[in-house]
């Protein structure tokens, strides 16, 4: 066979490769990364830095899936843990019955979209902007009916109501919620309530932004004659004395609902009016979260993400340190920690959109100046102290930018308590060789190979258990390597687990390739131990090694690699 | 809005950026994952293991082409995946639904030709350090640069793997052809 006939042989296989059914993932995708995340997480309350107005009308569909997926498994995948927890099978529900109950559910939902776009003012068309699609109902409907042997009328019903509480959830106007809180207790915890109306504020935005294309004429009409002030002024006012209907009823819906208009760009735009939204929610919302709602107005990057200044971003970085101080709802002083953290790695290393260097690769004058600035005029705060350290380190550099590998942020304001990057320049780095066991590994290795017993290894750190199971498999023990693995986890029985490394071939030293050295590797929430940061000349191969402690001491993860 | 500006909303809270980018890749994701020899069946399953650990270890992301990465983990996930007991169980759940309408496996329904199914499988008996850059190469339009990268090996091992890659796929079709005409009389 010539050269000439293989490759045209691989482009035919190359074609049929691309012809692969493209069907969609997404939100099945979306629903494991939920559920993943649920895993990992305790604080739930979204955490959107001030750049609320460069999320455009994309933005809404995540944000909804993600609600709808919320406490929303795919049936398929409760089947699976019913299954596996012993729990009951079929009951005998019948293809009609989840058929009838899907139907009845879909015209709740049209009745409720109906309703909505009604009251949002928003005229046809976007249904697909606004809520959860048909299509997800369609999907969950579907995968139930796949399923029916396995699912009861009981499992039926109580999936019915949580799709028809994520749908009430997605079909609350934030008007309703600010109603709701305003007259709430204002020593109330934020909670759910606070953390939805954060979520119809941006949602809606993007479909009050699509909106604007279809008023385009009459805003061009309203503006020829009135020019651009005053119509922004009959707006903002919720449409009163605007010649134009459509535009009287956009804007009464949109005022009510949180919104303002500005101009942007030579255009007439909605955002949310943060400011005015704290206000209603005097005097009985929560004092933390209108607090927050007030630093939410401080808008520092356009719609499209580029810091609009540097000085204005270094501004907010100061009031986020002073305001979290007076700060008690737990959820909102981590919500600023958050955006703090977020804020100030985009001060201080930038981002894809908004380099801080030049074409010279030379420290840009606006963000020395703003660096500058925020040094000298706040000298007392934590950013600014911060802040100086990272100037001086530019200045030693002449402004010159450091190398990719080197860009990282060295050391966050002292209040954020982030000990990682400080801890950057102290960590414990394990230099040794993985598979040069000291003396007393070894003779515990020797040990725990025959007894299999924890109670050899305790006194071990999770580097030394990494060793140990590099070692074990070197050795082709694999045995002693299954012995390793902490009891909880889905792992393999050992007999098969052993049996497939005999056959694997597979040697984990060759993953160790251009391996440097190791540190401890934190989980970014809760700060504990989760695994050994291996680090590699090529920092992308860098990779996790997992451990977790059990019983006083460290187990490796099934499938430690990440 | 390129991937580099995704990734950053992603890490930001944006969701919307994320599931874009899920968008975006998941074609090339499934369309490797089954390149490297998965069943059909389980390419749904590896997908989403993708995209859950891009999200989990998006934080850790940085500086590098987010493709690159993605081939890296998808490589990480197919083989972890054949070890994974979970599969085991799932591969059990589905044999009944391995045939499709038609008669046909999955696999019959894509590759329609015997031609192209013949030079799967054939691609399927190479050794992984030939097989990998072969696919990158020819099915994905990767330099051999970016080859060296996701693999990891040296940019003349590249140029070699291939080469001795491209010698036995031709032994192999060579056989798999014979074979087959021996079938056919």
């Amino acid at each position: 066979m010539d050269d000439q006939l293989l490759e045209k042989r691989l482009d035919s296989l190359k074609k049929a490769y691309n012809e692969m059914p493209e069907e969609e993932n997404r939100s099945a995708i979306l629903a494991a990364i939920k559920k993943d995340q649920k895993k990992k997480r305790t604080n739930k309350w979204l955490h959107l830095p001030y750049a609320a107005s460069f999320i455009g009308v994309g933005m809404i569909a995540g944000v909804l899936m993600m609600q709808y997926i919320g406490d929303h498994i795919p049936s398929g995948e409760k089947t699976e843990q019913r299954q596996a927890s012993g729990e009951n099978a079929g009951t005998g529900l019948k293809k009609a019955d989840v058929k009838a109950e899907f139907e009845e559910l879909r015209s709740y939902y049209t009745e409720k979209q109906k309703d909505t776009k009604e009251k949002l003012g928003l005229g046809a068309g976007f249904e697909k902007w606004l809520f959860l699609s048909m299509e997800e109902l369609k999907g969950t409907e579907a995968n139930m009916l796949d399923n029916l042997d396995n699912t009861s009328q009981v499992e039926l019903e109580l999936e019915i109501k949580q799709l028809k509480g994520t749908i009430d959830e997605s079909f609350t106007l934030p008007g309703k919620l600010i109603e709701e809180i305003s007259k709430g207790d204002p020593d109330e915890k934020v909670g759910r309530r606070e953390e939805l109306l954060s979520l119809q504020l941006e949602s809606y935005l993007g479909a009050y932004m699509q909106s604007m294309v279809f008023h385009e004429w009459d805003l061009n009409q309203a503006t020829e004659q009135e020019g651009v002030t005053a119509v922004l002024e009959k707006l903002n006012r919720g449409g009163k004395g605007l010649a134009s209907a459509n535009l009287r009823k956009l804007a009464a819906s949109a005022v009510e609902n949180g919104y303002a208009f500005r101009e942007e760009d030579g255009r007439i735009l909605p955002y949310i009016d943060f400011i005015r939204v704290a206000e209603r929610l005097k005097p009985n919302g929560n004092k933390d979260f209108i607090k927050y709602l007030v630093l939410r107005s401080n808008k520092i990057q356009d719609r499209n993400g580029v810091v609009m200044s540097y000085q204005k971003l270094g501004e907010l970085l100061v009031k986020l340190e002073r305001e979290s101080f007076g700060v008690k709802d737990s959820m909102i002083h981590q919500t600023m920690m958050n955006d703090a953290q977020s804020l100030y790695a985009l001060f201080v290393i930038g981002s894809p959109l908004n380099s801080l260097f030049d074409e010279n690769n030379l420290l840009k004058g606006e963000v020395k100046k703003a660096y500058q600035y925020v040094i000298d005029l706040y000298p007392d705060t934590d950013t600014a102290k911060a802040l100086e350290t990272h100037y001086v380190q530019l200045e030693k550099a002449g402004f010159k930018k450091p190398a990719d590998g080197d860009l990282h942020v060295e050391l966050y304001p002292e209040y954020l308590q982030i000990p990682a990057p400080q801890g950057r320049q102290q960590e414990e780095k394990f230099i040794q060789s993985i598979y040069l066991l000291p003396e007393e590994l070894l003779a515990a290795y020797k040990g725990f190979s025959v007894e299999k017993d924890f109670d050899i290894l305790r006194d071990f750190g999770p580097f030394e258990i990494m060793q140990l199971y590099f070692y074990a498999d070197s050795l082709e023990d694999y045995g002693t390597k299954y012995a390793l693995y902490s009891k909880n986890g889905e792992k393999p029985p050992e007999d098969r687990y052993i049996k497939e490394q005999q056959e694997s071939g597979h040697k984990l030293g060759e993953l160790l390739r251009g391996y440097e050295y190791g540190t401890l590797y934190q989980a970014n929430d809760t700060e504990e131990i989760v695994g050994v940061q291996m680090h590699f000349k090529n920092p992308e191969n860098n990779m996790v090694f997992q451990v977790i402690e059990e019983d006083e001491g460290w187990k490796v993860r099934y499938m430690p690699f990440q | 809005m390129n991937d580099e500006e995704l990734v950053f909303r992603a890490r930001n809270g944006n969701m919307q950026a994320f599931a874009e980018l899920i968008d975006i890749h998941t074609p090339t994701v499934k369309r490797f994952a089954f390149q490297l020899g998965n069943k059909y069946d389980d390419i749904d399953d590896i997908t989403q293991e993708v995209f859950v650990r891009v999200y989990r270890f998006l934080e850790q992301f940085s500086h590098a082409k987010f493709t690159t990465w993605l081939y890296k983990i998808t490589l990480n996930v197919t083989r972890d995946f054949a070890r994974n007991k979970q599969r085991q169980i799932k591969k059990v759940l589905k044999i009944g639904k391995e045939r499709t309408y038609n008669g046909k496996t999955a696999e019959e329904n894509i590759l329609r030709y015997e031609e192209d199914r013949a030079l799967h499988e054939c691609i399927q008996k190479l050794d992984e350090k030939y097989r990998i850059p072969i696919i990158l190469f020819y099915f994905h339009d990767k330099s051999y640069d970016e080859i060296a990268e996701i693999t990891g090996i040296s940019l003349a091992n590249v140029k070699t793997r291939l080469l001795r890659g491209k010698e036995h796929l031709k032994k192999l079709l060579v056989l798999a052809d014979r074979k087959e005409g021996e079938r056919h009389g």
